[in-house]
């Protein structure tokens, strides 16, 4: 997992680094979109998640939604994706998805305003594996 | 199985038993039963974190305790022994800072003594009633501590 570098920080950099994370989970839903085109399958983004971290509230900018969302194949819910925070120690950013048998995490490994290169945590494999196509099935037909 | 991979496997199975539970609940669209499991899996999150800092902890106090009454043992000349001498005394009377046992092992200001201060800091919020001012990755955390559990030496 990366180091972040340290940065000077201020309100504009925050409402940057807010804006920037809200849009690579909203990429991240489009490229599963993509994957799942032609499948059993499909993504409907869901209730909206309250995002108000640390460095936020520290520099006084306001609060905000982050989107949800749902994988669902005859029409019952199979994943469930949840955008847990963008300030991670080693990292930046975090995502859990949810199912039925458990749950697992994506880790946005890039620096800071850089390309996402996303992994998934799955528990059994520690340095966790790159998130694709391939992981993605996998992971909906575990 | 070290006591990290030992802490995650049971951590695992209990988040993975209330994901799913919050999943089930997310479709049949039971909002309270959806936000109870959300905060159980944080409160899980706490209490495992805080158990796997304990570990970091002691690891640090023993290798550190170690460090000093060597020092202390083995060197001759007073103005190298002096400063030892003093740290000596702060560790019998227990206050020696837990980040300056850290700066015994690892380098101040560089990646792993910062890491081990980012931990420490959310350590002392939940040790004290709060919760996590930023997110936390259990499985990150469990790689973090076995590394640093390995790397630390006096």
């Amino acid at each position: 997992m990366t180091m972040q570098k340290t940065i000077e920080v201020d309100k504009q950099q925050v409402e940057k680094m807010v804006d920037d994370w809200k849009k690579r989970v909203s990429d991240l839903y489009s490229t599963i979109e993509l994957w799942l085109k032609d499948s059993d399958y499909y993504i409907k983004r869901g209730s909206k998640l309250k995002m108000y971290e640390e460095l936020m509230s520290q520099f006084n900018v306001h609060a905000t939604d982050v989107d949800t969302a749902d994988i669902y194949k005859d029409n019952k819910i199979v994943l469930t994706i949840m955008p847990i925070g963008l300030w991670v120690i080693g990292a930046n950013g975090i995502v859990d998805i949810l199912s039925n048998k458990g749950s697992c995490k994506l880790v946005d490994t890039s620096e800071q305003f850089e390309t996402p290169q996303w992994k998934l945590f799955n528990g059994n494999k520690k340095n966790g594996v790159e998130f694709n196509k391939q992981s993605f099935f996998q992971l909906l037909n575990k | 199985m070290n006591i990290f991979d030992e802490l995650g496997k049971i951590y695992s199975e209990i988040d993975n038993i209330c994901a799913s539970i919050q999943v089930q609940a997310r479709s049949k669209r039971q909002r309270k039963k959806e936000s109870a499991d959300f905060r159980k899996r944080q409160f899980n999150n706490q209490a495992y974190f805080l158990f796997m800092f304990t570990r970091l902890e002691d690891r640090v106090r023993d290798i550190s305790d170690t460090l000093i009454d060597n020092k202390v043992a083995t060197l001759t000349d007073w103005k190298t022994k002096r400063t030892w001498e003093i740290i000596h005394k702060q560790k019998s009377n227990d206050s020696l800072h837990f980040m300056n046992r850290v700066a015994l092992l690892t380098p101040k200001g560089q990646i792993d003594y910062n890491l081990i201060k980012q931990y420490y800091t959310q350590r002392n919020n939940i040790g004290h009633g709060g919760s996590f001012t930023i997110a936390i990755s259990i499985p990150t955390v469990i790689a973090d501590m076995k590394r640093f559990y390995k790397d630390l030496k006096g």
